[in-house]
């Protein structure tokens, strides 16, 4: 059998049709890398089923119908057009009759029957519209289509459409489709109407006034429907961000593992939209030794960057799992390796370009020094006499699909240091908040430090505090741009 | 009083019966009204009472950050649908335009405008009166409509509304311009909405209106309304829509990221079958994404193995999501304490999930949904060991020997990571194997798959998949795999796969 083939018209209405629905059919054109369609070409028949489907699973059948009283604009009626005008002018003195009904059905269903035929290709089944006359007022419509047996509600709305249009001041129209009666083989389904008209007393409403009617109420309905989808996929949203946030969360340091490491430890850690890409992490009290401690904030919002946030937590895991030996810039570099092979980004054809920046400490307490590695986060120092010491990072970013140069990959600080020092590190999201008098400058690192400086005899917690209050003072009205996190400590 | 006074928001209230009625005006909208009020705590209106106005803004501002204008405008336009005694003998009121309007003059017919939109701003005035009231001062809702000049008129709305709203106030005045102006009047809004002003408390809104008379006859104002509300409908529609299709494209690359993921996880596959004489491994998420997963390690000079098949709750990103904890958790157990053996490894499993699932539990929000946790089972094989060691939890080991003897080594009775700890430790199985033997690791959605040729559909069940498993008459994973699968497919005919299905097959050599 020989594939049934669609005219890019046809297909083309199809998409026009959909109106604000139509990126559902541009998607699946694009899924097939169709990017324009020939109006004089044909197409695979399944283009438009699949088309169609898309919009009937996310909005029902109610999507269908819409398409289908849409498509009349797309046929040229002037034969009909002709049938009706013979219709209003016999019935304008005696009233509508049987007869004129019959008759101007007769030339809307064999033109229903002939547009269809325009529309497609095809080799032996001989697609289209047939009526056969029940009783008087009631037709049994056959409709042989290339649609799927489910999508009967866009031929549907194409016999409301046209009935509607022509004759509905005169007639009341009740469609009763008959799905037991549905038959399909692999190209072709058939489905049956009955329809049956019903004379109205009163034939002064126009049949424009009743498209109108008409098309609001199926307007309303795929609203509804809509409206659903899109309540279905918030919802979807939401519940993966709040079970992303509640991981996220659980992977934060626990207190085993920031007791008895510092004099003072305090994290600001605030993700704009409940869940975000910054993590601090510290490595197992199990292990000897110096212990470690990493900010890093990844890019990506949403769910994405909180899944890659739970990747790095689970990898500097890994890093650090049976001792701290590796120090902080090898950690980097371990990190920037690992991120771009989790993603596969080191493939060619990799869609992503993901990554992150951090800053790896590791602290000895018994000799007073800490090691400091960074990339694109710095590490600020403040003596208890307050004198204040910047520890640059690498301007290199880590796991991207480029690898990070030699140059410039990240260098080991060895940093002494005496009780009483405070160290901070803090992601971009602080210094890159906007704010201030006019709410458009950024937060900047100077009031950061100005106030780490004049804190420093306090405890990291008092300073978080002052660092929280000066920020929020800062971002006043503006919106926060990013995820905000400083760790404070003292050790 | 002092201005912060002024500001707290308990000053402005709204009259139950308005609320209820905005509710209503939002039609399918309405949920999200609803869910506001569920936030609020208030499990139903009682029309007399009078409500914090924040309740409304919070509804109008809930549809209009995820739809925009258009709903607002809406809501409004609906709205005299709700106050019918507003129109009530409006019919009367109107006798005067219509007087005017069948005069020849055009002066006639300006001044018939001017009663008119006059009328539509006492209308809204009284409705706003009806629905609002400001506490503990007098400071009433106004609304009042002045000339401009040639056919622009002034609708001045003073009282408390957002400025970021005011499509809501725009709504309400044009459909009750529609009650009959539309007839005999093109009109269209000129203002801009910067011209809003807001204290916190009290805001003045004017909102400008050119009025032109229509030269041809394009339907009554009823039919008019209907065609502008299918307009409205159908830009309504294209915001809805728009933020359906934004919802779901977050949802696609949410997917996608995490099955990128989840797929850089899973176990080298030529390195795992290197340990087997013939090794196959099904997974097949539902969802693109899902709650299975496989983990394998292997070393030490015996070529030890250790491989685990987890089926974590959930399916989609979820799901996902908690594989990767799983498996960091499990790699973590694998590195701190190799010398655990696979009984003693789910246990620290379950110990190392709750603590890393229910840090929030004490916090009401996470508490209700926060039952989480896994099925797993565990298998430990070395080259010198004529026996595997097996630990299951709700995870079964089938084992089919080269005679074609089947036996089914089942799981502890427990489930990895939920809340309360385990009600009982799992047991670790010593199961003794001849070369050849082939062995079977599958999650439940294998056997929970519905489908059969009975009218009700029923699911697999354990028996038909050992049946599958013994009916294979070659001697390899490959195979025995392919048998499974087919029975599988089969059983579920056209029916959908219900969960995540995984299945391992391996033979020892």
């Amino acid at each position: 059998m020989s594939e049934t083939r669609t005219l890019g018209l046809a297909l083309k209405s199809t998409v026009t049709v959909m109106g604000d629905l139509g990126s559902i059919g541009e998607e699946v054109l694009a899924a097939h890398d169709i990017k324009n369609i020939d109006i004089t070409a044909t197409y695979p028949g399944k283009l438009r089923q699949e088309i169609h489907e898309a919009a009937y699973r996310r909005f029902g059948a109610a999507a269908l119908l819409n398409f289908g009283f849409a498509m009349y604009d797309h046929y040229s009626f002037e034969a009909v057009n002709k049938a009706v005008e013979t219709y209003w002018s016999v019935t304008q003195d005696t009233g509508p009759t049987l007869e004129a009904l019959d008759a101007v059905f007769q030339v809307i269903i064999s033109h229903l029957d002939a547009s269809m035929k325009r529309g497609h290709q095809h080799d032996e089944q001989v697609y289209g519209v047939t009526f056969h006359r029940i009783n008087p007022l009631v037709y049994g419509i056959q409709w042989v289509t290339t649609s799927l047996p489910h999508h009967e509600a866009f031929a549907e709305g194409i016999i409301h459409s046209t009935i509607v249009r022509f004759i509905s001041s005169d007639w009341q129209h009740d469609l009763v489709f008959h799905a037991d009666r549905t038959t399909a083989d692999a190209a072709h389904s058939t489905f049956h109407w009955t329809l049956s008209f019903q004379l109205k007393s009163d034939r002064s409403i126009t049949c424009r006034e009743l498209i109108t009617r008409y098309e609001l109420e199926l307007k309303e309905t795929l609203l509804k429907n809509v409206l659903e989808d899109a309540n279905r996929s918030l919802s979807t949203v939401m519940s993966s961000v709040k079970y992303a946030s509640r991981l996220q969360r659980g992977q934060l340091p626990r207190p085993e593992r920031i007791q008895n490491r510092f004099t003072s430890f305090a994290a600001l850690w605030e993700p704009r939209d409940t869940i975000g890409g910054d993590l601090y992490w510290l490595s197992s009290s199990r292990l000897e030794g110096p212990f470690v401690l990493s900010v890093v904030d990844c890019t990506g919002h949403g769910v994405p960057g909180a899944m890659l946030s739970l990747l790095v937590s689970n990898l500097l895991e890994r890093i650090y799992a049976h001792n701290t030996k590796t120090n902080p810039a090898e950690a980097l570099l371990a990190l920037d390796d690992h991120v771009r092979r989790g993603l596969n980004q080191d493939q060619k054809d990799s869609e992503s370009d993901d990554g992150c920046d951090a800053a790896i400490l590791r602290i000895d307490p018994h000799q007073r020094l800490l090691e400091y590695a960074g990339a694109k986060i710095g590490l600020l120092q403040v003596s208890a006499q307050g004198l204040l010491t910047r520890h640059s990072p690498a301007r290199c970013s880590l796991g991207y699909q480029e690898p990070i140069g030699v140059d410039a990959r990240p260098q080991l600080h060895t940093i002494p240091y005496q009780p009483g020092d405070v160290f901070a590190l803090v992601s971009d999201g602080i210094s890159d908040q906007v704010g201030g008098p006019l709410g458009k400058r950024s937060y900047g690192y100077r009031q950061l430090e100005a106030t780490l400086t004049a804190q420093a005899a306090m405890s990291a917690n008092d300073i978080i505090e002052a660092m929280k209050k000066d920020f929020a003072d800062w971002q006043g009205n503006s919106a926060r741009r990013d995820d905000v996190t400083a760790v404070v400590f003292k050790v | 009083m002092s201005p912060p006074e002024l500001l707290k928001p308990r000053t402005v209230e709204v009259i139950g019966r308005a609320l209820a009625s905005t509710i209503e005006s939002m039609g399918d909208f309405g949920s999200i009204g609803l869910e506001v009020l569920k936030q609020a705590g208030i499990a139903e209106i009682d029309l007399q009472t009078w409500y914090p106005i924040r309740l409304r803004d919070d509804m109008h501002e809930a549809a209009h950050r995820r739809f925009g204008d258009a709903v607002l405008f809406y809501f409004g336009f609906c709205m005299s649908d709700y106050y019918p005694e507003l129109l009530a003998g409006l019919d009367t009121q109107l006798a005067n335009y219509k007087m005017l309007m069948a005069s020849s003059h055009p002066l006639e017919h300006e001044k018939a405008v001017g009663d008119y939109t006059a009328l539509c701003a006492s209308l809204y005035d009284r409705a706003t009166k009806m629905s609002g009231r400001f506490v503990g001062q007098i400071k009433p809702y106004t609304v009042v409509c002045s000339a401009r000049g040639k056919g622009q008129f002034e609708y001045l709305a003073t009282g408390y509304l957002l400025p970021s709203h005011h499509a809501f106030s725009r709504g309400i005045l044009e459909g009750m311009m529609y009650h009959c102006l539309a007839e005999d009047w093109h009109f269209s809004a000129e203002f801009s909405p910067d011209e809003f002003t807001f204290d916190g408390l009290y805001s003045v809104l004017p909102f400008r209106y050119q009025f032109e008379r229509r030269t041809q006859w394009a339907g009554t104002s009823a039919q008019l309304s209907r065609q502008y509300k299918a307009e409205i409908k159908e830009s309504l529609l294209k915001s809805v829509i728009k933020e359906s299709n934004h919802s779901l494209g977050l949802i696609n690359a949410s997917i996608r990221y995490a099955s990128r993921l989840q797929q850089a996880l899973l176990p080298d596959l030529v390195e795992f079958k290197s340990h087997f004489l013939s090794a196959a491994v099904n997974w097949q998420p539902r969802d693109v994404i899902g709650g299975d997963f496989w983990w394998f390690k292997s070393g030490g000079e015996h070529r030890e193995g250790r491989l685990a098949l987890i089926d974590c709750t959930g399916h989609g990103v979820p799901g996902s999501m908690l594989t990767l904890v799983v498996n960091a958790a499990l790699n973590r157990i694998h590195e701190n304490t190799p010398d655990l053996n696979a009984a003693e490894v789910l246990q620290a499993l379950d110990q190392e999930l709750r603590k890393n699932l229910k840090q929030e539990q004490t916090t009401a929000v996470w508490g209700q949904d926060s039952d989480d946790g896994c099925d797993a089972g565990l298998v430990y094989f070395s080259s010198q060991r004529p026996w595997l060691a097996f630990a299951g939890a709700k995870i079964n080991l089938i084992q089919k020997s080269l005679t074609g003897q089947m036996t089914l080594h089942a799981g502890s009775r427990i489930s990895l990571g939920y809340r309360g700890p385990l009600n009982a430790a799992p047991s670790l199985q010593k199961i003794p194997f001849t070369n050849g033997d082939i062995f079977v690791l599958y999650t439940d959605g294998v056997t929970d798959q519905t489908g059969g040729e009975s009218e009700r559909p029923r699911s697999l069940g354990t028996k038909r998949l050992l049946e599958a498993v013994q009916r294979c008459e070659s001697v390899d994973s490959e195979s025995v795999s392919q048998s499974i699968w087919t029975a599988v497919s089969d059983w579920q005919g056209k029916g959908s796969q219900r969960d995540d299905r995984s299945w391992i097959v391996f033979q020892m050599p």
